[in-house]
């Protein structure tokens, strides 16, 4: 599948930085090839999703189950369709020579699960004299890029999944959490996508730059972002890009007026949670997100009118705001169905019960001005859903959770001068890093073995 | 520790001896305390083992070797000094092959051995890998020997080829094997768990309450089975210590432990039908054997969970066992 895909984009690529081809005939591969594309990741990854609407709107029984989604077709799908679009715009960057295409599409660190590559930054390295060949210097630093990122993806992540899965399986079973439970678990959840996704970003680079390949960033500490629009600009940075130039611009972008340009955010945003994957939760996700985006625009709007400074403390607010609010848009993303997001999202509601262990609600209770307050918010003694056996040790495990990610430097402020570049090291090899490296590879192998998953891996 | 630049390539070697001496000291920890990461199972193994393995305890006219139902069900305060329960949650035939022979070690042979088994047991690879081989039951030699028999009868789960390379792995303790224990571990606080429950089962000689419910009219395990699947190696190993039995005088009896109306009520019949065949197949071959594989029913109330007996029908259950089965 990925060699017929290759092969076939590659050849109308040809086709189109063809010297002496008509407008017209390259405008009907173009749009060929574009539509040939569309329709097999339309096939591959949506079918199931078309033929259940079908089957509400029409009581219809279309089963679309036996189709296979092939691995990483979104990335190897829409990688090909950028380079074509600009070839189509710009025949000058068309790639002649098949072996370095094929590479283009297949590089393996990045083929899975991104970074979304675009040809001319990828190609010309894959071209070079010397590149691809192991060096101890990109070796050294790959290692440690890598063994970090494993770390992240095999242990820290894993270990949230721990706790976030078992509530996630419930609700999808037919429990509404407590308040407790449903927060730990959307919070652990959170996190484990955090670490699961920078982990895989940090190994896909140190990966590539085992080669001597720059692969470009994809992963700037995302939650702290200070507004949404500011998020997509640290979270999945080459999607965030892709849908930008593919997707938001040639809908009209910013150019029509704020209607047009709320109404593009939207569509854009919907589409982005359609590519992570067809079915109805993703789609609310990416509203959800459309709608923050739009409200932030909004916001911005009034606030490029009236300039204020802002404090730290606003500052602070904004931040801790947009992270809730990504955090609440991740419950439907893990969600197996809306159903299981609806039960999850009462229990954030307090709309089902609110219990406490009963150790901690006796502590509770017997603190002074506390017995009103918990009969207030009507708050029992009961136990918390599956798994949440210790809650301190939950608890203490989210809390060095978020310290990590809001105040620890991230693996391109350590390995990388400055953010927004990876391609000028300052990080030296040294006996300390790696004593640290080392164990931290050591540690991740061994969590190889459990049963885990690369969340990413699915989209 | 220097923070100066190191060469690439001696960088690279630290990388990788640190690496290394992590892992190596990452599997002595496992092999030194396990007690602080395996999961409640483990206590109840390592006493079963140390119940089998001590010179000067009690020896009796019977044995009984069972899985968990038979440390729920068989509460020896009833049974009395002629009978010793030896009983391992999730055991096949292979580890109370290794129980007998261990026990006759240390101890008179019996005159009778009563072997208890849910019919799950015979089939499940798992059990051996992730509870006989990880806990230790089983030494070097004698998972050796279950390798070698394996593929004698053509096991090929059991008698597989990586089986030997992966018993070695397990017994040194190879991290990746045991991470996510390691990692429920850290963060479940298994040790105090598991130390409490050495001390209640050493006091309870070996009885275990696992389910303490009132009542229970979940579906057993079986239930979830619709055939009875089975694995060369464990039919082998029962032959086998049917065999050790009657070198050694004794005679062999099979019986099951009771279940509830509902899990006997949807009871598949393939599955209930391919056991009992089994049984009966085995008492023809041998003639020391005796096999009641049916499940007797008891009531709701007599069940803490939908597999295990609570005390209410640990207490009948052990009183019918001494009017029917003591008899050596």
């Amino acid at each position: 599948m990925l060699l017929t895909s290759v092969a076939f984009n590659y050849g109308v690529g040809r086709a189109l930085i063809t010297p002496g081809r008509s407008p017209s005939s390259r405008k009907r591969w173009y749009r060929l090839v574009v539509a040939a594309n569309l329709s097999g990741i339309a096939y591959f990854k949506y079918a199931g999703f078309m033929g259940e609407i079908w089957n509400q709107l029409v009581s219809g029984s279309v089963d679309f189950r036996g189709i296979v989604l092939p691995l990483a077709i979104s990335f190897f799908t829409f990688q090909q369709i950028a380079y074509l679009i600009d070839v189509y715009k710009d025949p000058a960057l068309g790639e002649r020579d098949p072996v370095r295409y094929l590479l283009f599409v297949i590089f393996f660190p990045q083929l899975i699960a991104g970074p979304i590559v675009h040809h001319h930054s990828l190609i010309p390295q894959l071209g070079g004299k010397g590149n691809l060949n192991l060096r101890s210097d990109n070796l050294a630093l790959g290692f440690t890029v890598f063994a970090t990122g494993l770390f992240k993806k095999s242990v820290i992540a894993d270990t949230f999944a721990t706790q976030a899965t078992p509530i996630f399986d419930d609700a999808a079973a037919g429990t509404t959490p407590d308040f407790l439970t449903a927060w730990l678990a959307t919070l652990a959840y959170a996190l484990q996508l955090y670490f699961d996704f920078s982990g895989y970003s940090d190994m896909a680079i140190g990966l590539g730059r085992m080669f001597g390949v720059t692969l470009p960033l994809n992963f700037n500490s995302p939650y702290k972002a200070h507004n949404i629009a500011d998020f997509w600009r640290r979270w999945h940075m080459t999607l965030s890009v892709f849908l930008r130039d593919y997707l938001y611009v040639p809908l009209g972008g910013n150019r029509r007026g704020p209607t047009r340009r709320y109404v593009n955010l939207m569509l854009t945003m919907m589409l982005g949670g359609l590519w992570h994957g067809a079915g109805w939760t993703y789609l609310l996700w990416g509203t959800l997100h459309g709608a923050y985006l739009v409200v932030h625009r909004v916001i911005a709007n009034v606030r490029e009118r009236i300039p204020l400074r802002k404090s730290r403390v606003e500052h602070g607010l904004a931040v801790l705001v947009t992270y809730l609010a990504v955090v609440l848009a991740w419950v439907p993303f893990r969600a197996q169905n809306m159903e299981a997001a609806g039960r999850i999202f009462r229990g954030l509601t307090a709309a089902g019960p609110v219990v406490l262990p009963a150790q901690y609600f006796d502590r509770l209770q017997n603190l002074p001005g506390a017995g009103p307050l918990l009969h207030a918010f009507h708050v029992s003694a009961g136990e918390l859903g599956t798994l949440i056996e210790r809650l301190w040790v939950v608890v203490l495990m989210l809390v060095m959770g978020h310290l990590a990610v809001f105040f620890l430097p991230n693996v391109q402020q350590l390995f990388h001068a400055g953010e927004g570049s990876a391609t000028s090291p300052v990080w030296h090899p040294t006996r300390r890093w790696a004593l640290v490296a080392g164990v931290l590879f050591a540690v991740s192998l061994a969590a190889l073995s459990g049963k885990t998953e690369f969340l990413y891996f699915q989209f | 520790m220097s923070s100066a630049p190191l060469a690439p390539r001696r960088f690279l070697a630290w990388f990788f001896g640190t690496t290394l001496l992590a892992l190596f000291l990452l599997s002595r920890v496992i092999v030194a305390m396990p007690m602080v990461f395996f999961d409640d199972a483990y206590p109840l193994w390592h006493y079963a083992k140390t119940a089998r393995d001590s010179v000067g305890s009690k020896d009796a006219r019977i044995l009984v070797l069972g899985d968990s139902r038979g440390q729920a069900g068989l509460n020896p305060d009833v049974l009395g000094k002629d009978i010793n329960v030896l009983a391992v949650p999730g055991v096949s035939p292979i580890e109370l092959y290794y129980s007998f022979k261990h026990y006759l070690q240390h101890h008179q042979p019996p005159a009778k051995v009563v072997v208890s088994l849910s019919s799950t047991h015979f089939g499940f690879e798992q059990l051996f890998w992730e509870r006989a081989i990880k806990f230790g039951y089983l030494d070097a030699n004698e998972t050796e020997e279950v390798i070698l028999t394996g593929r004698r009868v053509g096991d090929q789960s059991l008698g597989r080829r990586s089986a030997t390379t992966d018993a070695w792995f397990y017994r040194q303790g190879a991290p990746w094997l045991y991470f996510p224990e390691l990692r429920a571990g850290v963060f479940g606080g298994r040790l105090a768990k598991n130390r409490e429950l050495t001390a209640r089962v050493a006091e309870g000689n070996g009885h275990v309450a696992y389910g303490t419910a009132d009542a229970s009219d979940g579906l057993a395990y079986e239930i979830s089975h619709s055939t009875f699947k089975t694995m060369p190696a464990t039919i082998e190993y029962l032959r086998i210590l049917i065999s050790l039995a009657k070198s050694v005088g004794a005679r062999t009896e099979f019986i099951s432990l009771p279940l509830n109306q509902a899990s006997l009520r949807a009871m598949p019949a393939a599955h209930r039908d391919g056991f009992v065949q089994l049984m009966q197949q085995l008492q023809r071959e041998m003639p020391s054997f005796t096999a009641h594989p049916q499940w007797p029913e008891y009531p709701n109330d007599h069940f803490g969970d939908p597999n295990h007996l609570n005390a209410r029908g640990a207490a009948r259950f052990s009183a019918e066992f001494l009017k029917q089965w003591s008899t050596p």
